[in-house]
């Protein structure tokens, strides 16, 4: 098949795949995996594809743009895809487990929703990487707000109406603040091309840029507008909040990237822009970390750590404005967290589920000890930390060594209380599995699901060995020039 | 001012105070009316900037932007139907997820 051909499979199959599911529900695990074969197989394809030699755009219907949308996917793209592509086909399958809650608590939206739900949210992701105009990359994240904000509503959970509803109002205010900036943008250049390139020798006003970072910043639940996320992903069930942890926050921050990309961003004109960005990510850092290490609840830890990351991705921006080597290594920092940050939260809910209860203090003084549970806990913290050979490890290094190359201090300090900080919430549960204990059987009326516990510790495991291959993944991460 | 300059400064106006009332108001009904003021405004400016560029052959007005805008009424529309759909059967404005409720995994 021709690359457009793969490029419409990736972003068609999984939203084929919600549309048979939802009209079949009895069958809707068996066709989601067919589905999530499929797309995973086309991402694959890509990525050899993108990363052996540079793939032409298509313009969907033969029509070029502005009007038409034109799709493309290079070095980046590709590994955004293949890296969705995992982790929703993870999540899902735990998803579906019989045992798992998913869907069958009494939520709003019940277990026929969900297979059609994922579907969407991962065609929206596919779309996102796919596209390199900006209205077309609101679309898709819109897409994908409402997806998310679907399957957050499959939970019984009290707090989940309230917070999913939160989500919304502050996903679609960031989003109009985006368009809004997008609309100067086209005034001042006549394009929606997400390239500097376009800026005319006069320069633009600063607003386009600005709202639309600002819009970005609202979507990621960067400090001080973050006020939504605890609350949403801790009260979905675990499967859900590992993709909205793991992909869904991911996909501002690769919009993000695209727009800091070097000589060629649009941001790369704007250093003040940058600067915010980069001073409010430390400020995320900071009181992330501090609120894990606080928080009563195994799923807020996770939740409040998601904060602290996305804080060191918005952190290290200047950074990967300033070179293209900090440039690939902060995309695959972010493309790691995005492994890593599903592999635990798909680790806590199991640990939920075999030990009855949520609060990290009273870990300890359970008599069930689920060796599993806590060793995919265990190796998706090692690879969230950064500790070697996780990737996180490798990005971390290239970004201080060009942190400190710029005489960034403040970037350094808070990068590394940021590390230290992970590594204290992450300890903090696992100081629980080295109490001393018997082996205890879960208690009765818990099914015993192996798979919950081994899908996590797979994705958690590769994540943290895929650092071995970043010298000869970073290379193909680093920004292109405009399409 | 000319008309198109007062209707883009009718816009912003309209965007802030959109942007405002979503996170001051606590009705779910208000912040929802909000997003859609805010998002109102954010097209006014889109249209009223469009009106104000370079022109097509034929002397019609740049179709991009009334083409961005009429994806963003439809997005616009569908997330208000969402946000409204959803019941307001949980517990009081602000209460935070129920630390003691037995959580499941």
């Amino acid at each position: 098949m021709s690359p457009a051909g793969w490029i419409a499979t990736a972003i068609l199959a999984p939203l084929v795949t919600g549309t048979v599911a939802f009209a079949w529900p009895r069958r809707a695990t068996l066709v989601g995996a067919i589905g999530a074969s499929v797309a995973t197989l086309a991402a694959l394809v890509l990525l050899a594809e993108a990363w052996a030699s540079p793939l032409p755009p298509v313009d969907v219907g033969g029509w070029p743009p502005p009007l038409g949308i034109r799709l493309e996917v290079d070095g980046l793209g590709a590994a955004f895809l293949v890296v969705i592509a995992l982790v929703a086909t993870t999540t899902l399958l735990a998803a579906r487990r019989p045992s798992s809650p998913v869907g069958r608590e009494g939520g709003l939206l019940g277990e026929r929703a969900v297979v059609p739900l994922w579907g969407l949210l991962w065609g929206g992701l596919a779309a996102l990487a796919c596209t390199r105009d900006l209205f077309n990359a609101y679309v898709t994240l819109e897409l994908v707000t409402v997806a998310a904000v679907g399957l957050i509503l499959s939970d019984g959970d009290r707090g989940a109406r309230r917070s999913a509803v939160d989500y919304l109002l502050a996903s679609t205010a960031g989003a109009t603040c985006f368009l809004l900036g997008v609309g100067f943008w086209y005034a001042d250049t006549g394009t929606l091309a997400m390239s500097a390139a376009a800026i005319p020798p006069a320069g633009i006003a600063p607003a386009a840029p600005a709202l639309m970072v600002a819009g970005l910043l609202l979507k990621m639940a960067v400090v001080p507008l973050h006020g939504w996320l605890p609350a949403a992903h801790g009260s979905a069930p675990a499967p859900v909040s590992a993709m909205l942890s793991g992909l869904v926050v991911k996909a501002p921050m690769y919009l993000l990237l695209r727009l800091a990309a070097g000589e060629t961003g649009i941001l790369a004109r704007t250093p003040a822009v940058l600067a915010v960005t980069a001073v409010l990510g430390g400020a995320a850092v900071l009181w992330g970390s501090v609120q894990a290490a606080r928080t009563p609840r195994l799923k807020l830890v996770v939740a409040y750590s998601t904060i602290a990351q996305i804080g060191v991705m918005a952190l290290a921006l200047p950074l990967a404005a300033a070179s293209a080597d900090a440039f690939a290594a902060l995309a695959w920092f972010a493309l790691a967290h995005a492994m890593a940050k599903a592999a635990m939260f798909l680790a806590a809910g199991d640990l939920l589920r075999l030990v009855g209860h949520d609060r990290v203090a009273e870990l300890a003084a359970s008599r069930v000890r689920p060796a599993l549970a806590y060793g995919a806990f265990g190796v998706a913290g090692v690879a969230l930390i950064g500790l070697p050979p996780s990737p996180a490890f490798a990005a971390k290094w290239t970004l201080l060594a060009e942190a400190v190359a710029l005489d960034a201090w403040g970037t350094v300090a808070v990068l590394a209380a940021g590390t230290l900080g992970s590594a204290v919430y992450v300890f903090r549960v696992l100081d629980a599995a080295m109490a001393a204990s018997e082996d205890v059987p879960p208690r009765a009326g818990t099914p015993a699901d192996r798979w919950l516990a081994l899908l996590p510790i797979t994705l958690a495991l590769g994540t943290a060995l895929a650092g071995l291959a970043s010298g000869a993944i970073l290379p193909h991460l680093g920004p292109t020039g405009p399409p | 001012m000319s008309a198109t300059g007062l209707y883009t400064a009718c816009g912003l106006v309209l965007f802030v105070l959109g942007l405002h009332a979503v996170f001051a108001r606590r009705d779910r009904m208000g912040r929802v009316l909000a997003l859609n003021v805010m998002g109102g405004g954010a097209f006014l400016v889109l249209v009223s900037l469009g009106a104000r560029g370079p022109r097509l052959a034929d002397g019609r007005p740049d179709p991009v932007p009334q083409a961005l805008v009429l994806t963003g009424l439809v997005v616009s529309v569908s997330l208000s139907a969402v946000a409204l759909a959803i019941p307001e059967r949980d517990g009081a404005a602000g209460t935070p997820p129920d630390d003691h409720a037995p959580p499941h995994g």
